[in-house]
């Protein structure tokens, strides 16, 4: 008995081989794409709304692993306005990084590929198509080369640790520089470091001319942080991702954190893509929220609709978890039982149902239909709909 | 001689009034050496800490990192030799004993780590993991160990059939859970939680209050709740401690704490905590500047750099307790007139001179 | 009410019995080891599977071998009536022009010397009519003997002098790492050259049979190489000793031997094997290195090294290529095959450092 449950639960040698020469496969042919010199045309699309600064549609990124494909984003369509902050929020593993990671095509090749969908970035440097509508790069199928011109200028990222971040061996002002050099190589020195002294003002660093010739590790952990946004700021950029900024901050340096970036975001007018798993932040900060869950989208909606009137099971499982400083400390604290499903081999079924509770016959179907509830408010659900 | 006595003493009192009382409790690391390796320069991790804690209750230390929190908790179960003040477990004075002597209180007290990952050695078995102190300690026969570590598992959502696998087989969440049963399974009365919920995902981290809640509630246990998260504080505890850069800030029951917190540092921690409600933007208190290097503190009050409410004084002079109200502990000038009157006077009297 | 509540019984066991179903089809690594994970990994790898074959090969061929083909022994010339043809050149000056000429001496001798491989002698005879294929056999029992009498040695000094310095660091580290760093400093070749020296000419000779010089030079070997075990074993005590599960087994009482060898030495173990199968690859080298310079094994017994030496002989290295080459090949079996297993347990056992 026991000999015939674990031969169905290991994967044989055999069928590891297989799987290997089958990512052998994927992963060169993927790889393959990203160097071909493409016609620009054909890494352009038109935006669908030109008000948006990014638009998601229906997105993959899997990763091919020895055990297996992980379909880490699967499907995943959303937009990012101009002059918003979008939330994403979910737990580990949840695909929230790798979609911010598929967008700046910054995925661990060649392990990690984006097989599907479209990410359009608008670009004002392409104009209008004949229908009059706006075009934009389409990222997931632009080879690397041209990605350069993108990533770093118009579509910058923070990274959860500013201790590892930055490069130990340079001053904070080599690396400052180093930014404007590459945005516009021309630049003379002492206008690089004039710049990069009025980056550091602007990120609200009291002595820039002093944290400009210092090493990364004589700042501290919030100071580390300033610094990445002033890099992340330094090409004007038009949409900032920031992945789990404050994460590895304290409470109040989290609180100076975000509000510098409310305030940049104000004053320079880009958009930014704000992941975490932390509620309480999402809800300080963003416009719009999107809530993933195992590597797909389950409810998105502006931040209102999101906290007041959260339709998923999970999305309401996850706010009713989080004990809030006015909540009676004399009743069990609501959790979701389980664990989040292993992301191998997904059946084709609401990913949640094993952890829910209001799961009805319904719920085994096939994975449920995206929902919409309100003109920005969807969700993936069988409780929803067909009312 | 005198361990003996006191240990004598303890056994014959029964229960003393507190199952835990830390008193002035010292912990420096040196940081500078002089050529003969003496200490030059310390770091001062936790200074002048004192609490007591009574049975089936949870005191909840509070604080940003480098306060002296995880430094405390290890102090208090005798990982690190305090350099100054008591800690009394159930009368023992444990600060003085030897390490042998030591061993007979290691199963009172335990600790729950913050990283479920490294804090299990990677090549036992669950089962293992959990028996191993129970048999060093002789604490069940031999022969019903299995039968026990399976009750252990039970009560803390641990399936039977987990005892023959090995900890990376499993999520943090369960990875958690293994740890508090290792914990549990040699009966203590005080555990020490070192952060046991900061490393995890919020739906998971619910599933880990509400278990260290229920364990409390059927076994009788004392925690220790270290925490930076305020609300997961506020919900586990009874009585809280605010700690910054080694020192005590306020301390006081759980709900008079939050709900008239009276240094600012505690205002300024409670109102940087996000509030799950995007609509009621709360007025928020943002301090400034970056918390100072615990190896290179300021004078006076070590809070003085970033509190917005800093006066002459506290540059100068270091605060006392007060107890503001019956057992509400505040170390500000601000609550303290005496002090105030005194610093004054004696400014009015330099002037004159 | 009543409903609901019983819904939610229901609900909750439907959440049990689900989860466990997920876990048991997706998990596909489920109630494996870390051990068995490690050999999984090891034989994904085909690498590792060529080096094991060529070690059990190996192993095979010194232990079986010689049980199986009695033929003939290590030290047993083949006697008879032989003829047997040797050639020789010599250069002299013509006026002016280089003449080479070339002799053929046809020898008769009643031992069957620099015999061609035959059915009778499968890999042919060297100089003094010992079957090569036999001998092959014979020298590659002491290699591998001597291969792990000194990793084990080295290791097991190693691990003791290495354990109790990261563990207890302090002043008792400090002694041991510097005289670890002196070990370092000592070159291992020349030494071994002189030590071999010695053994040689001094009164030594009269106590110690030209038998047992090998078991001193193991001991030598032995001695140079611990060093590097001991560096190794305290790096990782010293790392591992930072990992919260010590801190654990201080927390819960145990004593000090159970943290050592229960806790610390089983965590080492992994980086142990791998630096240990490399180490047996290097000290075969070092064994034949010796033997081909004539301080290791002494004749009559057989050795890999002694085995190439005879090529030193320019009629051998030309006519007689079947007494030197297929030694030469063992040599380069063993070391490959202990590399490709010591690199594939490597990368089994830390799948990170792998891409």
């Amino acid at each position: 008995m026991s000999e015939q449950k674990k031969s169905s639960n290991y994967i044989s040698i055999k069928e590891s081989r297989k799987i290997i020469k089958e990512n052998l496969r994927q992963m060169k042919y993927y790889e393959s794409l990203k160097r071909k010199n493409l016609d620009p045309k054909s890494f352009t699309c038109a935006m669908h709304d030109e008000n948006n600064i990014i638009e998601i549609d229906d997105l993959h990124t899997c990763f091919f692993t020895d055990t297996g494909t992980v379909k880490s984003v699967n499907g995943v369509s959303f937009d990012i306005p101009k002059n918003k902050i979008v939330g994403v929020v979910g737990e580990s593993g949840c695909g929230k990084s790798v979609t911010s990671l598929s967008i700046m095509q910054l995925v661990q090749a060649p392990q990690g590929q984006v097989v599907g969908g479209e990410i359009r970035f608008n670009s004002d440097e392409l104009g209008i198509d004949e229908n009059g509508k706006k075009l934009g790069y389409n990222i997931a199928k632009m080879p690397t080369k041209e990605m350069y011109k993108i990533r770093g200028k118009d579509i910058t990222m923070i990274f959860q640790e500013p201790m590892t971040s930055l490069n130990p061996v340079f001053t904070i002002g080599y690396q400052l520089d180093e930014v404007s050099f590459v945005h516009t190589p021309d630049i003379a020195k002492e206008d690089a470091k004039k710049k990069s002294i009025e980056m550091l003002e602007k990120v609200g660093i009291a002595m820039p001319e002093h944290v400009y010739k210092s090493y990364p590790h004589e700042l501290s952990g919030g100071m580390r942080q300033r610094v990445m946004i002033a890099m992340a700021l330094a090409g004007n950029p038009k949409l900032i991702i920031a992945d789990e900024p404050t994460t590895a901050l304290d409470v109040t340096i989290q609180a100076q954190i975000l509000e510098l970036l409310k305030d940049l975001q104000k004053s320079q007018g880009c958009s930014i893509m704000l992941i975490t798993h932390d509620l309480g932040v999402i809800a300080e900060m963003a416009d719009e929220v999107v809530v993933m869950y195992a590597g797909r989208v389950i409810e998105k909606g502006t931040a209102h609709e999101i906290f007041h009137d959260p339709k998923h099971p999970y999305t309401i499982g996850l706010q009713k978890s989080k004990p809030l400083l006015t909540s009676p400390s004399d009743e069990p604290l609501f959790s979701i039982p389980g664990q989040v499903p292993n992301p191998i081999n997904l059946p084709n079924a609401c990913y949640f149902k094993n952890r829910c509770d209001k799961c009805f016959n319904k719920c085994d179907g096939e994975y449920p239909p995206v929902i919409k509830i309100s003109e920005t408010h969807y969700v993936s659900c069988y409780l929803y709909g067909e009312q | 001689m005198i361990e003996t006595i006191n240990a004598n003493t303890a056994e014959e009192k029964e229960e003393p009034a507190h199952l835990l009382e830390v008193k002035n409790l010292k912990k420096y690391f040196p940081i500078k050496t002089d050529f003969f390796g003496r200490p030059v320069e310390y770091l001062r991790a936790v200074d002048d800490v004192s609490f007591t804690l009574d049975r089936g209750t949870t005191i909840g230390i509070v604080g940003e990192s480098g306060c002296g929190k995880t430094t405390l908790g290890r102090t208090i179960l005798k990982l690190y030799e305090p350099d100054g003040g008591e800690v009394i477990y159930n009368g023992v004075n444990l600060t003085g004993i030897y390490k042998k002597e030591m061993r007979k209180y290691r199963t009172e007290i335990q600790l729950i780590f913050q990283d479920p990952y490294s804090s299990l050695p990677p090549r036992m078995t669950v089962g293992n993991i959990i028996a191993e102190a129970v048999k060093t300690h002789k604490i069940v026969p031999k022969s019903s160990l299995r039968s026990y570590v399976y009750d252990i598992m039970k009560k803390c959502g641990l399936q039977e059939q987990y005892y023959d696998r090995y900890p990376h087989e499993f999520s943090g969440g369960q990875r958690q859970r293994i740890c508090i049963a290792r914990a549990l399974a040699v009966k203590p009365k005080l555990v020490v939680c070192d952060e046991p919920v900061s490393a995890l995902d919020v739906s998971i981290q619910a599933q880990i209050i509400n278990l260290l809640k229920e364990l409390q509630n059927t076994m009788g246990l004392t925690y220790v709740f270290i925490s930076h998260d305020l609300s997961v504080v506020k919900y586990i505890t009874d009585s809280i401690l605010v700690m910054y850069l080694g020192n005590m800030m306020e301390k006081g029951d759980t709900d008079e704490i939050f709900d008239n917190p009276l240094h600012p540092y505690t205002q300024a921690l409670f109102s940087a905590v996000p509030q799950s409600d995007p609509d009621t933007k709360m007025k928020r208190i943002i301090l400034n500047g970056d918390i100072p290097s615990p190896a290179n503190p300021p004078k006076g009050c070590k809070f003085h750099t970033r509190c917005s409410k800093c006066m002459g004084i506290c540059e100068n002079v270091v605060p006392r307790y007060i107890e503001v109200k019956k057992n509400h502990f505040v170390a500000c000038h601000l609550y303290d007139s005496e002090a105030m009157n005194n610093y004054f006077v004696g400014d009015a009297e330099n002037g004159e001179k | 009410m009543e409903e609901k509540e019983l819904n939610n019984e229901t609900c909750d066991e439907v959440i049990e019995n689900n989860a466990e179903s997920t876990s048991e089809e997706f998990h596909n690594y489920k109630e494996m080891s870390p051990m068995g994970l490690v050999m999984r990994r090891f034989f994904r790898s085909k690498l590792s599977i060529v080096g094991l074959v060529m070690i059990v090969f190996l192993f095979l061929f010194s232990f079986l071998g010689p049980v199986f083909y009695k033929a003939w022994g290590e030290s047993e010339a083949d006697r008879g009536d032989y003829t047997y043809s040797t050639s020789k050149y010599s250069e002299y000056n013509d006026d002016g022009t280089i003449v080479s000429v070339e002799t053929v001496i046809q020898i008769e001798d009643t031992i069957n010397v620099y015999a061609a491989p035959s059915s009778k002698h499968l890999l042919g005879t060297d100089d003094q009519g010992y079957d090569v294929f036999v001998r092959l056999m014979y020298g590659g029992r002491i290699s591998l003997t001597i291969g792990f009498i000194v990793v084990i040695l080295e290791t097991v000094i190693g691990v003791i002098l290495g354990g109790i310095s990261g563990y207890f660091g302090g002043w008792v580290d400090q002694v041991i790492m510097r005289i670890v760093d002196i070990f370092n400093c000592i070159p291992t070749l020349p030494i071994l050259l002189i030590a071999s020296a010695v053994l040689d000419s001094w009164a030594v000779k009269e106590i110690i049979s030209p038998d047992q010089r090998i078991y001193f030079l193991m001991a030598i070997l032995t001695l140079f190489s611990w060093s590097g075990v001991a560096r190794l074993v305290r790096g990782q005590i010293l790392a591992l000793r930072e990992q919260e599960y010590m801190t654990a087994t201080e927390v819960m009482g145990l004593s000090t031997w159970r943290k050592i060898f229960v806790h610390l030495i089983p965590n080492v173990m992994p980086q142990l094997i791998v630096s240990m199968t490399l180490g047996l690859g290097s000290v075969i080298l070092y064994e034949s290195t010796l033997s081909y310079l004539g301080l290791g094994v002494q004749p009559p017994h057989a050795a890999w090294g002694t085995m190439i030496a005879s090529a030193d002989k320019i009629e051998v290295l030309n006519y007689h290529v079947n007494m030197w080459l297929p030694a030469g090949i063992m040599i380069v079996i063993a070391v490959l095959g202990f590399n490709f297993v010591g690199d594939g347990l490597r990368d089994a056992m830390d799948p990170k450092s792998k891409k």
